[in-house]
């Protein structure tokens, strides 16, 4: 049974038009989680509406990144990157329920190069980094 | 999610930000203590409650980076 729906495609179709610069999903998986298998499912039917989106399968998943511990890493991880280079964002787990339509979007974002809808301040300090940041957002695909 | 998301397209090199099916990674969301979403952590040692504003995601993003 596909994931993306009759209903539902008219509007990833919408969505996924607004892709510039190709795409790159690696996908980690995890074998025996559900939302793995679901994840894989779901990336490989994204790829049938756009020839700007490519999808990596990768062997075993990424090391864990702090606070990430080894024995954390239950399900897949899904990483976005564009021009050969990770964009710094990544899904762990399934996108589901509300999470889905700003996971397309964050797609095209990164597709197309757009300016971080953040402030001038926040930019300008983010960009001074010299250490890593790492955000985590919990979220529960309802 | 999303202003997360746009603070590491601000800096790809050092900022990693990730959606995490608290479903999906039960272990992980437990031990980090999570009882409400949406919840964003910061380097593992700062937790932000809700859908904050710009603002005060980075006061916290500044205190957990001290």
């Amino acid at each position: 049974m596909p994931l993306i729906t009759d209903e539902v495609a008219p509007h990833v179709r919408n969505a996924l038009s607004g892709l510039e610069t190709p795409v790159t999903l690696k996908f980690h998986p995890q074998p025996g989680s559900p939302a793995s298998e679901a994840m894989e499912q779901l990336l490989d039917e994204l790829t049938a509406f756009s020839d700007k989106l490519v999808v990596e399968k990768e062997a075993s998943l990424p090391a864990p990144m702090p606070p990430e511990e080894a024995e954390d890493l239950e399900s897949s991880i899904t990483e976005f990157w564009v021009d050969g280079k990770p964009t710094g964002i990544r899904y762990l787990g399934f996108p589901g329920g509300h999470e889905f339509g700003p996971f397309l979007e964050a797609m095209v974002a990164v597709s197309k190069h757009s300016a971080p809808k953040i402030s001038e301040a926040t930019r300008q300090w983010i960009e001074a980094l010299d250490k890593p940041l790492h955000l985590e957002v919990f979220v529960t695909p309802t | 999610m999303r202003l997360a998301q746009e603070i590491a397209r601000a800096n790809p090199g050092r900022v990693t930000a990730d959606m995490v099916d608290a479903e999906s990674f039960m272990r992980f969301s437990e031990r980090v203590g999570v009882f409400s979403v949406p919840l964003t952590l910061i380097n593992g040692v700062e937790q932000v409650v809700g859908a904050v504003p710009e603002p005060q995601l980075m006061q916290k993003i500044r205190s957990a980076m001290q």
